[in-house]
């Protein structure tokens, strides 16, 4: 289910005097990706933007581009029925593009959008909204398979120990799930909200874990020898058993913050974005009151290791899934299809006869 | 963009040398011990060594 193709924050600026366009989170739409309705979109773009005025700028054999800034309300609210403006008022508006011999994108011609598609709504803001769904959902799937092997790893860890805490987030999983596979958005909305409440419970007694096991933590000698003597006099050995503990709070921080994310997207899913903030706020809140002062002291021997420095980055690996998880949350900007000059010729002939 | 988390587990290698030389340390004083206690035993029982041998095998 990765065929969507996704691109954050893409800045493009094209190569011409008097234009530059840019969008914000562009939703890329491609001939060859697999199980996506390309010719259905074509068509109903085509339906949308007026692409009549510009055929005979349309060659075929040639590759082309359209994109579409999905915002166009404020536009038709002025009685403009397309947006042609300049690029100092930062304006977007549908284009299309000749995908040149050097791979940038030269704009052929803006587009003009139909007032009656002002009318009936937009349809391209529906195809990115079915898709940002789509990917939101196979996100979350990913994120239940990352929990469940986590949590076999967890159990374990305890041999039965944390069975409450297991059984809770499993629970949150389990809810997470069904909800996800609910259709309409109401009783999606009520499953959510009863996964939401054992995620947070699971989430914050899967933290006090984590923290306990912080500071119970015992400090390794920061002498060498002090070490080698540690090393000597233990039955097996001390150096390993100390690398265990360290991996086996690793595991609690990693269900931590997958814990997180769950609750996070949870939310997102019912369209909550402020309190998904709020989520991953207060967890890199309570991450960063921990003392790790014990726990740093895994680096005395393991110095030039690459390892997950939980003791210095615990929020900042927060701080970034928030990041992706806000970036995620937030809908499309622009839709761009990729289309050969034959199709959007052929596509046009067929729409012409439809009408006729 | 910063880092991800990724669930990296510590590398073991990282502390071999320090291992090996205490397994080392290890082995050569159970060594020692054994050694000790076998002079030990020889200095003090030496003499009827040889007896109590005989005895065993022909007894046996």
């Amino acid at each position: 289910m990765d065929e969507i193709i996704k691109t954050d924050n893409d800045i493009i600026m094209q190569d011409t005097d008097d234009v530059e366009v840019v969008y914000g989170k562009v939703l890329n739409v491609r001939p060859n990706i697999p199980h996506i309705d390309y010719k259905g979109i074509v068509n109903k773009v085509c339906q949308y933007v007026d692409v009549a005025n510009v055929l005979s700028k349309v060659k075929k054999g040639v590759e082309y581009v359209v994109e579409i800034p999905l915002e166009f309300q404020g536009g038709f609210e002025s009685g403009e029925y397309w947006m042609m403006e300049n690029s100092k008022t930062g304006k977007m508006w549908p284009s299309l593009m000749e995908i040149g011999s050097d791979g940038r994108n030269k704009i052929v011609s803006p587009l003009s959008v139909r007032k009656k598609s002002f009318v009936d709504g937009n349809p391209t803001k529906d195809i990115t909204n079915n898709y940002h769904n789509l990917y939101m959902q196979q996100r979350m799937n990913e994120l239940v398979g990352l929990v469940e092997s986590t949590l076999q790893t967890v159990e374990r860890i305890e041999h039965g120990q944390m069975d409450d805490r297991i059984a809770l987030l499993e629970a949150g999983k389990q809810g997470f799930i069904l909800a996800l596979s609910q259709k309409d958005d109401d009783s999606r909305s009520t499953a959510m909200l009863n996964a939401i409440n054992n995620i947070t419970i699971a989430q914050n007694q899967i933290f006090e874990t984590f923290k306990r096991r912080v500071c119970e933590f015992d400090a390794l000698p920061k002498s060498a020898i002090v070490r080698f003597l540690r090393e000597v006099s233990s039955p097996g050995s001390y150096l390993d058993k100390k690398d265990n503990e360290y991996d086996e709070i690793n595991e609690y921080y990693g269900l931590y913050l997958q814990a997180t994310r769950m609750l996070a997207g949870a939310y997102v899913m019912i369209g909550d974005i402020e309190n998904a903030k709020l989520v991953f706020d207060m967890s890199i809140d309570k991450t960063k009151h921990i003392d790790y002062s014990k726990l740093k002291t895994i680096e005395f021997t393991h110095k030039d290791s690459d390892f997950d420095k939980i003791y210095e980055n615990a929020s900042n690996f927060l701080i970034e899934e928030k990041r992706i998880c806000l970036e995620d949350a937030k809908e499309y900007d622009c839709l761009s299809i990729s289309i050969s000059g034959d199709k959007l010729l052929e596509v046009f002939e067929n729409e012409e006869k439809i009408r006729k | 963009m910063k880092k991800r988390y990724e669930n990296k587990k510590l590398n073991k290698k990282d502390h071999k040398k320090m291992k090996d030389a205490a397994g080392g340390v290890k082995k050569g004083l159970a060594l020692f011990s054994v050694g000790t206690i076998i002079f030990a035993g020889v200095k003090k029982y030496g003499k009827e060594i040889p007896k109590l041998a005989k005895n065993i095998i022909f007894r046996g």
